[in-house]
């Protein structure tokens, strides 16, 4: 008897650590991943079908362009933050039976895709997109191209900030660059060595790859940046584009912090006393020989075209 | 319970027990993979 009650209270022992061990990681890091899906947050975050261009109940600006392009009509394609921008394009443009959407996505056959700037950059090399919207390529994406034997035209079409978010109940409102980079660098790790509150910083990163994740490298320059630190608990800072944020995300319980006393609003990207911005381009291959793809990216730099990106939020080439 | 019965239900507590971790693991390891930033900072709420 007293060997069969041994033999079990091993087991529930065994069973016990088990159990613990699971809730312990539940409670500490799943939990709060599972909480980013949440259909209040989700109703916040970007809805291909609020930009759809030919829609009235659309939010694409919509500019009708003189001169359409009805033959060789390039694919377009881009960065999530850009494509309120391609999509004002093809709707000023393109004639309305060339965009195909449905059940949440373009059709194979659409001239207007958004597969973001990983999966664009992608498609522009392998021949399926003919021309990009995205921040410049990363050092993996230039290679990909390389490899492919494409060489990659970059325009530049227009400029946007690029901010940095914390959650709107930080109380920290203002960083410097300095602050920034050590925060990412692994230098601060609490937010009460930047003038916040007693609270690890979980310092979030994009997908390598991504327009925004390229921009980051390029803004820390020789400053090597360490991957997710303390990503499972604290508050977090992250980083996008000025107006993904703003107009495409709008959620209130995310904030921009200004950086060395400049907040990131439209002047102060515009009189460059913001000084974190980046140019965004238009990016096809070189060797691409749709006679369309140059008239199309001259009428993006007209007037019309600037016009066009102006009015979206962004700021002019 | 004899000490082979015993073993026996030992090793598959401890198999599921590992295999429970690992798909727990995996599960939390595919979140983070397809995490959205700004939903992840939004629906923080920690001061």
């Amino acid at each position: 008897m007293n060997k069969l009650i041994k033999q079990i209270i091993a087991i529930l022992l065994v069973i016990a650590v088990f159990v613990l061990l699971n809730l312990s990681i539940y409670k500490t890091v799943t939990r709060r991943f599972i909480d980013t899906s949440n259909k209040k947050v989700k109703n916040n975050t970007i809805q291909l079908k609020d930009y759809l261009p030919f829609d009235d109940k659309s939010s694409v600006v919509k500019v009708n362009s003189k001169t359409k392009i009805t033959d060789d009509i390039p694919v377009l394609d881009g960065a999530t933050a850009l494509y309120p921008v391609f999509s004002a394009f093809a709707n000023a443009k393109y004639p309305k039976d060339s965009v195909s959407f449905k059940d949440g996505k373009f059709s194979e056959k659409s001239k207007l895709q958004m597969n973001n700037t990983r999966g664009a950059y992608k498609r522009v090399v392998d021949g399926t997109s003919d021309i990009i919207f995205c921040a410049q390529p990363s050092k993996e994406q230039l290679e990909y191209a390389k490899e492919k034997g494409a060489t990659l035209k970059q325009v530049p079409i227009g400029r946007e900030a690029f901010v940095f978010i914390v959650n709107s109940h930080n109380s920290i409102d203002n960083l410097s660059v300095d602050q920034i980079k050590g925060i990412y660098t692994g230098k601060y790790t609490n937010w009460k060595e930047v003038g916040g509150g007693d609270n690890a910083i979980a310092a979030v990163q994009r997908n390598a790859g991504s327009g925004s994740q390229t921009a980051m490298l390029s803004f820390m320059g020789k400053d090597k940046m360490k991957r997710d630190i303390n990503v499972f608990k604290g508050s977090a800072i992250g980083y996008s584009f000025r107006y993904y944020v703003t107009d495409m995300i709008g959620n209130k319980d995310i904030k921009m912090i200004s950086l060395n006393g400049v907040y990131p609003n439209e002047d102060n990207i515009k009189n460059g006393k913001y000084q974190v911005s980046s140019n965004f381009y238009a990016i096809y291959r070189e060797d691409n020989k749709n006679p369309n793809i140059e008239k199309m990216i001259n009428w993006i730099l007209s007037d019309e075209g600037q016009d066009i990106i102006e009015k979206t939020g962004y700021v002019g080439a | 319970m004899s000490d082979k019965v015993f073993k026996r239900v030992l090793y598959g507590v401890l198999i599921l027990g590992i295999l429970g971790t690992a798909i727990l693991s995996a599960y939390t390891i595919y979140l983070f993979k397809h995490l959205s930033l700004l939903t992840f900072i939004a629906s923080e709420g920690v001061k």
